[in-house]
């Protein structure tokens, strides 16, 4: 069972991070990255051509940091495999000792570095989870038996601040009856609203940790509307990074509110750092959460076993 | 636009789309030599038999000349207004872009009797925008008749993706609305929204290809060679 599995179990707070793996074949700055993640993070997920731009795959990425004994959590996109790739993956990610996935639709590839690239979508993320819900059944998704029958960690993405409030629940919903065991959410920034959703998001008895990302200014911030779409950043968080005498130190402390906020609705915390990961165990610390009582807590886990 | 052709729904998904739906509406269509054989009145016929099986009660029928024209579909939907109001469902009989035509003019649930698919080929570009694309297993009795396959840039059959923002789509915002987002809304007008939690199987693409039977037909048209 992995770390992030049993935390989430026994109602433990857990920190994930997001990392990006090289566009190119030179691994040791995404590796170092890894191992800096042990000091403050329960598991790094790894990134699965974020914004369809082409990159060494999730999978290698994941295979590395656990090399490294980095708990890895394979984001999985169906953007360029059909459901033979996919299942294919999942079967090897597990012979790989890579139990964590978190099931993504995937961005167009039209937005990215490839637009000349076929889009494929044969799944989305929901018959993505099914389909891994499915292998670990023991068959593949055209009934075939499986010589042994994979298990995994099975998450998926939501957004806490959405405009439609009670269609992102459905699709939640609709993600949880496929397999999804944990949430991880986009960026959050108007705590107010995300609190209101989070009351009834709680209700569908699924962990969710929270997505935290700094913004490095305005023009990220506004940048990140258009990136991570269905972000939200108000107005007056846009003044604050504008007015700031020390953005990151302002970057910093709007990330720190948020979590504060928010703290007691969630399991966890996701954070998508883009390159400002050395903020992290400020962030914790700032939001009550000191790295340090999560390796004390992290020993219990392993020394329960 | 890529030759199209029909194929009747298999019944155990007709027959499920029609669930709790006891009276239907029946509109076949005369367009597209009797939409590729299996409209006109032909049609209504059979679907009046397959009804009486699945235990269905037919409140109207009607046969509209071209049903992917809107000005055809209303003279009957004006003229049958009451019977229309007392149904529970629309099965229309006709290729998906005459069930996405009526799907736009009542709101009531349409479920389509058919499946079109394409067997290779193109006949004239009469539409700027593709609203069928010949899945072969046809969604537009779970999508309030909006086809997710081509109003939906990535071809999702669950939803909405993260991207689609104010109703616009990921690909373009300025240009393409999201497919999606207008299925959202048409369901959510007419109390539907909570269909969105069932998981709509993933594609089956073998259902794309024309049958074995058709291809036999083709050949033979063709002098033995079916051009596949
Ligand atoms: S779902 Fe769309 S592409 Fe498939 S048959 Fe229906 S209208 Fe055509
Ligand atoms: S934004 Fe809407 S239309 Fe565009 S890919 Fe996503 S769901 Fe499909």
């Amino acid at each position: 069972m992995t770390t992030l599995r049993q935390r989430l179990a026994r109602r433990e707070y857990a920190i994930t991070v997001e990392l990006q793996p090289p566009k190119g074949s030179d691994v040791k700055r995404f590796i170092s990255k890894g191992v800096e993640s042990k000091g403050y993070a329960h598991a790094a997920n790894v990134t699965d051509q974020q914004g369809s731009v082409m990159r060494m795959s999730s999978l290698a990425g994941c295979a590395l940091l656990l090399r490294s004994g980095i708990e890895p959590i394979l984001q999985v996109t169906c953007r360029d495999r059909n459901r033979i790739a996919l299942q294919s993956d999942l079967l090897g990610a597990h012979a790989l000792g890579i139990e964590n996935i978190l099931a993504l639709t995937g961005d167009h590839t039209a937005l990215g570095d490839h637009p000349q690239a076929r889009p494929v979508f044969d799944l989305d993320a929901p018959l993505l989870l099914s389909a891994a819900s499915c292998l670990e059944r023991g068959t593949d998704l055209a009934g075939g038996d499986l010589q042994g029958a994979p298990t995994f960690f099975k998450g998926a993405a939501c957004n806490l601040d959405p405009q439609d409030p009670e269609l992102e629940l459905f699709k939640m919903e609709k993600k949880i009856s496929a397999g999804a065991q944990f949430f991880q959410s986009q960026a959050v920034f108007d705590a107010g609203r995300a609190r209101s959703f989070l009351k009834r998001a709680g209700r569908l008895g699924v962990p969710i940790l929270l997505g935290v990302v700094f913004l490095k200014s305005a023009g990220m911030a506004r940048r990140l509307e258009s990136i991570a779409r269905g972000t939200r950043v108000p107005e007056s968080m846009l003044r604050r990074l504008e007015t700031a005498a020390d953005v990151r130190r302002e970057s910093l402390a709007i990330a720190s509110e948020t979590v504060r906020d928010l703290a007691d609705l969630v399991q966890g915390l996701h954070f998508m750092a883009f390159g400002w990961e050395e903020l992290i165990p400020e962030a914790l610390q700032g939001a009550g959460l000191a790295p340090t009582a999560r390796a004390e807590s992290d020993e219990e886990v392993t020394s329960g076993d | 636009m890529p030759l199209m052709f029909t194929r009747p729904k298999p019944l155990d998904e007709l027959s499920a789309l029609l669930e709790e739906r006891p009276s239907v509406f029946v509109l076949g269509c005369n367009g597209c030599e009797n939409c590729f054989g299996n409209g006109g009145v032909e049609g209504l016929y059979r679907y009046q038999q397959t009804l009486a099986e699945l235990g269905r009660t037919v409140v109207a029928e009607a046969l509209i000349d071209l049903a992917c024209e809107a000005t055809h579909d209303r003279l009957w939907l004006d003229r049958l207004a009451p019977e229309l109001a007392r149904a529970d469902a629309v099965l229309v009989v006709a290729c998906g872009v005459g069930v996405q035509v009526v799907a736009g003019l009542v709101d009531k649930p349409v479920v389509p009797a058919l499946d079109t698919f394409s067997p290779g080929g193109r006949v004239g570009q009469a539409w700027a925008f593709e609203s069928c694309a010949e899945c072969g297993e046809c969604l537009l009795g779970l999508t309030a008749g909006i086809c997710p396959v081509t109003a939906c840039a990535k071809g999702l059959r669950n939803g909405p993706c993260g991207g689609s923002v104010d109703g616009r789509c990921e690909v373009n915002p300025e240009l393409l609305s999201c497919g999606w987002a207008r299925i959202v809304e048409r369901l959510r007008a007419s109390g539907r929204l909570d269909s969105l939690k069932a998981l709509i199987p993933a594609a089956d693409h073998s259902r794309r290809r024309p049958s074995e039977e058709l291809l036999t037909a083709i050949a033979a048209l063709r002098g033995g060679e079916s051009g596949r």
